[in-house]
C-alpha cells in the first residue's frame, strides 16, 4: 500500500475521534507504567545496594570471639575452629562454602619502598603476617598470582583499605612516603625477610588490592611450603605439667617436654592450656600433633545477606563475623515490604490502566466502526484497518513508555541525589532491570492491545 | 465471471412477494458482460439483491455461485478480493467520507483500474470537477450521487451494481451518468446490475427484470 494511500486511511479512521477518552486512558498508562517502573528499579536497586555479588553470593569472615588474659590466650587452639565447629557453621542457615585461612608459622618482616627501586629512599619497614585462602573465595584471580616452589618471588595482595590507610593517614604524616595510586601500589619492590633471624630474603609485590578479604594474602603453595620450612619453634604449644591433681610449675613447652627435662614418672601428667580437663601422659604430649593446624579465621560464602538464623547460629557457636549489615537490616525491615507494596499497587494500577486503554482503543473503533465498514466494503481488508488503529496506538503508547521511562530516570536522579544528603552512595543510572521490565511490559500490552483492535476491526464487517 | 442464483430467497422477504418476482425463488444466470435493469416499488427487495451479491449479507435461502465459488464457501479474504478487484458497487446512500474532500474519497480505493478514464476526465463529465477540493460531507445529495458513482466507476470490476444511481440526479446529469457508465463498462467488457423504482432508466440495459 503506498504512503499516499496510508495517509487517506489514517485520516479517514484514525483520527479525530474519542480524543478524550484517549487521552483519560493514556493518562491513566502513563502513571501506571511509572508506577510499574519505579517498582522494578526499587527492587533491582535495593539488589545492588545490598552489596550483593554478581552470582547473589557474599561472604563475611568469623573469628571467634577472643576472651581471657594473656597466659590463656597462649593457647591458641582455644580460638582455633576445628572440624567438628567448622561442620556446624557449614550446616547454619544460608551457608554454601567453608574455608579456613591458612597462616603463617614464621616471623615476616618487610621493607616496602614506595620510590619504586630498593635502596632509593626511605623504606616502610613492618612485622607482618600472611594468610592464604583458597583462590574460589578471592574477589580477583590476577594472572600474576601464581607462584612456583622455590621462586624467590612472592605475589602479595591486601586489602583496598590498607592503600587508603597509606594515603591518607600514614604518607600525609610522613614527609618521605608519598601517596600512591593503584599502580604505583603495585610497582613498589617489597623485600620480604622470613624467620627469627631474617635469614631469607624474599621479594614481593603487590598484585592485587582486594575489597572482600581483610588480610595480608599470599598463594595457598607459597604458605604452604614456607610453613613446612621455616616454622617458628615458639610456635610449639605449651602445657600444664599436673602431679597429685594439681598444676606443677609454670607451662611447658612441648621442646622442653621433648628433652626430657619434666621426669616421664612420678605420675606426672599434662594439659594443653586451653583445655586443662583432658590431660594425657607425657609420652602422649609428644606425639601431640603439631601440624594439626586448625584455622583461626574462616571465609564463609552464603548465597545471599545473612539471615537473623545465621547469626544466632554464629552466637551459639561463639564466633563473630567482621562484618555488620546495618543496611541489610534497614532494607529487611522497612524497604522491602515498601517495594513489594509499591510493586503490587503498580501492578494493580497498571493492569486497571491497561484495561483503560485498551477500552479506549475498543471505544474508538466503535466509533469508527461506520467508517471502517464502508472501508470493509470498498474492498480494503481487515489487516489494513487494523493496522490504521495499530500505527495510532503504537504512536501514543511508545509515547507513553518514553515519558515513563525519562520521569523513572528522573525520579531516579532525584533520590540519588536525596540519599547523597544521608551519605547513601546510589548510582544515577537505570537498573538493566528496568529496561527489560519496559521491553517486556511493552511488549505484553502491545500484543493485548493490539489483540483487542483486531476483534474490534472484526466484528465490524 | 459469470453469476447464478438458484432459488434464492432472502429470508425477510414475504412469501407473496416470491411468487410475482422475476428472480426470487427462480434460477437466473446473469452472465459477464451484460447489463440487468431490476426494477421494482420500493420494499420488494431491490437493495437486499445487490447487498447479498456484494457479500453484505447472507440471510437467504437458496444457492448463489459466483464464477466458479459457491457463495457459501466464500471467506473474508475471498469478499475483500471480490470487492477490491472484480466487484463495484454504487450504494443508495452512498457512503462517501463526509469528512474527507472529494478527492481524498476518489483516491481511498484498495486499488484503482486503470481502464477507467481519469479522475478529472470523469468529474468534467458528471460536472463535479470544481468540487474535487470540497469536503464531501458539504455537497448536495445529487453532487455526492455523482462523486459516489465517479468512486465506484475507479475501481476495477467484473461486475459493477449500481443501486439507484439516479435517483437524485435531473434528467440531462443522469444521462451523462448514464453514458459515462456505459462507456466505462464497455472498456472493461464488464457486467451491470442496476436496480430503479421504474422501468425506464436513462442506461440502456440489455435485460430488465421485474423484482
Amino acid at each position: 500500500m503506498t504512503r499516499g494511500r496510508i495517509h487517506l486511511l489514517d485520516l479517514c479512521v484514525g483520527n479525530g475521534n474519542a480524543r478524550k477518552e484517549l487521552f483519560t486512558a493514556s493518562l491513566g498508562c502513563l502513571m501506571g507504567s511509572i508506577l510499574v517502573l519505579l517498582a522494578i528499579e526499587a527492587w533491582a536497586g535495593s539488589r545492588a545496594f545490598q552489596g550483593r555479588e554478581d552470582d547473589g553470593d557474599v561472604f563475611v569472615t568469623l573469628n571467634k570471639q577472643v576472651e581471657g588474659g594473656i597466659l590463656i590466650n597462649l593457647a591458641q587452639n582455644e580460638k582455633s575452629f576445628n572440624d567438628s565447629e567448622v561442620s556446624d557453621i557449614q550446616k547454619l542457615p544460608g551457608v554454601r562454602e567453608v574455608a579456613g585461612f591458612t597462616r603463617n608459622h614464621f616471623p615476616v618482616t618487610v621493607n616496602i619502598w614506595p620510590a619504586g627501586r630498593i635502596g632509593l629512599g626511605s623504606a616502610a619497614r613492618a612485622d607482618l603476617f600472611f594468610e592464604s585462602i583458597p583462590d574460589p573465595f578471592l574477589d580477583q584471580v590476577p594472572d600474576s598470582w601464581k607462584w612456583e616452589e622455590n621462586a624467590s618471588f612472592v605475589p602479595i595482595m591486601v586489602p583496598k583499605f590498607y592503600l587508603d590507610l597509606w594515603n591518607f593517614g600514614l604518607a600525609p604524616s610522613r614527609n618521605e612516603y608519598p601517596a600512591l595510586s593503584l599502580e604505583t601500589a603495585s610497582s613498589m619492590p617489597i623485600e620480604i625477610y622470613i624467620g627469627e633471624n631474617r635469614s631469607v630474603r624474599m621479594q614481593g609485590r603487590f598484585v592485587a588490592f582486594s575489597k572482600r578479604i581483610n588480610s595480608v594474602l599470599v598463594p595457598e603453595g607459597f604458605l604452604k611450603w614456607a610453613n613446612e620450612r621455616f616454622t617458628n619453634p615458639s610456635q610449639e604449644p605449651y602445657f600444664f605439667v599436673w602431679r597429685k591433681g594439681q598444676i606443677e610449675g609454670v607451662p611447658v613447652a612441648l621442646s622442653d617436654l621433648a628433652e626430657s627435662k619434666i621426669s616421664h614418672s612420678e605420675g606426672r601428667q599434662v594439659s594443653t592450656i586451653g583445655k586443662p580437663a583432658e590431660r594425657m601422659s607425657v609420652s602422649e604430649a609428644l606425639a601431640y600433633n603439631q601440624t594439626q593446624d586448625d584455622p583461626s579465621r574462616l571465609i564463609v560464602k552464603l548465597d545471599g545477606s545473612p539471615s537473623e538464623d545465621f547469626f544466632k547460629g554464629l552466637e551459639k557457636l561463639g564466633c563473630e563475623t567482621n562484618r555488620e549489615f546495618p543496611q541489610d537490616d534497614l532494607i529487611r525491615k522497612f524497604v522491602r515490604p515498601l517495594i513489594v507494596g509499591l510493586l503490587g499497587f503498580g501492578v494493580v494500577l497498571s493492569l486497571l490502566s491497561i484495561a483503560t486503554f485498551t477500552s479506549g482503543f475498543r471505544l474508538l473503533v466503535i466509533q469508527s466502526a461506520e467508517h471502517a465498514r464502508n472501508l470493509l466494503h470498498l474492498g480494503f481488508g481487515e489487516s489494513e484497518i487494523t493496522a490504521v488503529f495499530v500505527r495510532r496506538f503504537r504512536r501514543i503508547f511508545v509515547t507513553i513508555l518514553a515519558l515513563s521511562l525519562v520521569s523513572c530516570y528522573l525520579i531516579r536522579v532525584m533520590i540519588a541525589q536525596f540519599a547523597e544528603g544521608y551519605g547513601i552512595a546510589l548510582s544515577k543510572g537505570l537498573e538493566w532491570q528496568t529496561i527489560s521490565g519496559l521491553i517486556l511490559y511493552g511488549a505484553g500490552i502491545f500484543i493485548i492491545n493490539r489483540r483487542v483492535i483486531q476483534e474490534s476491526v472484526k466484528s465490524c464487517s | 465471471m459469470r453469476i447464478t442464483l438458484d432459488q434464492v430467497i432472502p429470508i425477510p422477504l414475504q412469501e407473496n412477494l416470491v411468487s410475482s418476482s422475476g428472480i426470487w425463488g427462480r434460477k437466473l444466470v446473469l452472465e459477464e458482460g451484460l447489463s440487468f435493469l431490476a426494477h421494482a416499488p420500493s420494499g420488494k427487495g431491490k437493495s437486499t439483491l445487490l447487498h447479498i451479491l456484494y457479500g453484505m449479507r447472507n440471510d437467504f435461502t437458496g444457492q448463489i455461485i459466483l464464477g466458479e465459488n459457491k457463495y457459501s464457501d466464500l471467506q473474508v479474504s475471498n469478499w475483500k478480493e471480490l470487492r477490491a478487484k472484480k466487484i463495484s458497487m454504487l450504494f443508495q446512500d452512498l457512503r462517501l467520507f463526509a469528512h474527507l474532500t472529494v478527492r481524498e474519497n476518489l483516491d481511498l480505493l484498495p486499488s484503482i483500474s486503470q481502464e477507467s478514464p481519469s479522475v478529472e476526465e470523469m468529474c468534467e463529465q458528471l460536472e463535479v470537477a470544481d468540487l474535487l477540493d470540497r469536503e464531501a460531507g458539504s455537497l448536495s445529495l445529487g453532487q455526492r450521487q455523482r462523486v459516489a458513482l465517479v468512486r465506484s466507476l475507479r475501481k476495477p470490476f467484473q461486475w459493477l451494481l449500481l443501486d439507484e444511481p439516479f435517483s437524485h440526479l435531473d434528467m440531462r446529469n443522469a444521462e451523462r451518468a448514464a453514458d459515462l457508465i456505459e462507456r466505462t463498462r464497455r472498456n472493461k467488457g464488464a457486467g451491470i446490475i442496476l436496480t430503479s423504482l421504474h422501468p425506464e432508466c436513462p442506461l440502456a440495459c440489455d435485460r430488465m427484470i421485474r423484482l
